[in-house]
């Protein structure tokens, strides 16, 4: 698991979910995040952990819209845009898990909670840019969640 | 056959959503419900006929593996086509819902797939290859 293997699959669900199209530029976090969501997860062996996803005001219009599929130039309304991004984060945060400890454990995601904007910290902070904006996923794990890992299941025999 | 279909997921927009699939799916639409939760669904389905449900997991009150469990242990409701919709990834959990006789479909979605998860599982039910 890389950074770049998370990040391919927040695009995938940016895409196929709400449209949103990578700019290709390097991203980097804004002046302030616009609207943030966070899903908090429990899996195995007491392993627990949270997804925060953070959208600025072009991206957060941009997933509103689209998941409604409104025409250019109609703006959705303010519940709209809330409820959008706690889709987004929940998706994002479903597919984000196998890729981080794999496919083979069981994951409790909560409901996406929105919380105040702020700068994103945490074990890993990605950042996308997007053709509407730029949006951010920060991975927190509480505890130590190594026993799950995909990262450090070494082979059978090896140093640790 | 137009099918009588409950769209079953906690996000409002996402309900939207699904539906949309379903119509741009070419699917033959008789009527369309929705509920917010697994609990909204079984009130809904055992007051109103409905032919398939598709269901998110991930909801409070009650998640879609447990309304699954219900409507299987439910005489008049067991037959019901339940094809899940979900980020889902676990497999263990996802052969659990295959087990109950459920279709899957992963989060994000085409209606191409949401199409063929319905006729595949049709084809089981009349007893065909799936
Ligand atoms: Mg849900």
């Amino acid at each position: 698991m890389s950074d770049d293997d998370c990040l391919m699959a927040i695009a995938g669900v940016c895409e196929h979910l709400a449209f949103l199209i990578p700019s290709g530029d390097e991203g980097a976090a804004p002046e302030a995040w616009s609207i943030q969501t966070q899903v908090r997860w429990c899996g195995p062996d007491g392993s627990r952990g949270r997804i925060v996803v953070a959208l600025d005001q072009g991206a957060a219009v941009a997933t509103a819209a689209n998941l409604l599929g409104l025409p250019p130039g109609q703006a959705p309304g303010e519940q709209d845009v809330r409820d959008a991004c706690s889709e987004l984060s929940n998706v994002i945060a479903g597919n984000l898990l196998p890729v981080l400890y794999g496919q083979d454990h069981e994951f409790h995601l909560c409901p996406p909670e929105e919380v105040a904007p702020a700068r994103l910290s945490g074990r890993t902070v990605l950042c996308l840019a997007l053709l509407d904006g730029t949006l951010g996923v920060a991975i927190q794990g509480d505890a130590d969640n190594s026993r799950i890992l995909k990262a450090v299941r070494l082979p059978t025999g090896s140093a640790p | 056959m137009a099918f009588s279909i409950l769209v079953v997921d906690d996000n409002r927009l996402m309900r939207g959503m699904v539906a949309r699939s379903v119509t741009l799916s070419g699917l033959p639409v008789s009527s369309l419900h929705e509920a917010g939760d697994g609990e909204q669904a079984l009130a809904l389905l055992r007051r109103q006929w409905v032919d398939l449900v598709l269901l998110d997991i991930n909801m409070p009150v009650m998640d879609g593996e447990t309304f699954l469990g219900q409507v299987r242990a439910d005489a008049r409701l067991r037959a019901t086509l339940v094809v899940v919709v979900s980020t889902e990834s676990s497999q263990p959990r996802i052969a659990r819902l295959k087990a109950l006789g459920a279709g899957f479909i992963h989060k994000p979605f085409t209606p191409e797939s949401l199409v063929k998860a319905v006729q595949d599982l049709m084809a089981i039910g009349s007893g065909g290859a799936p």
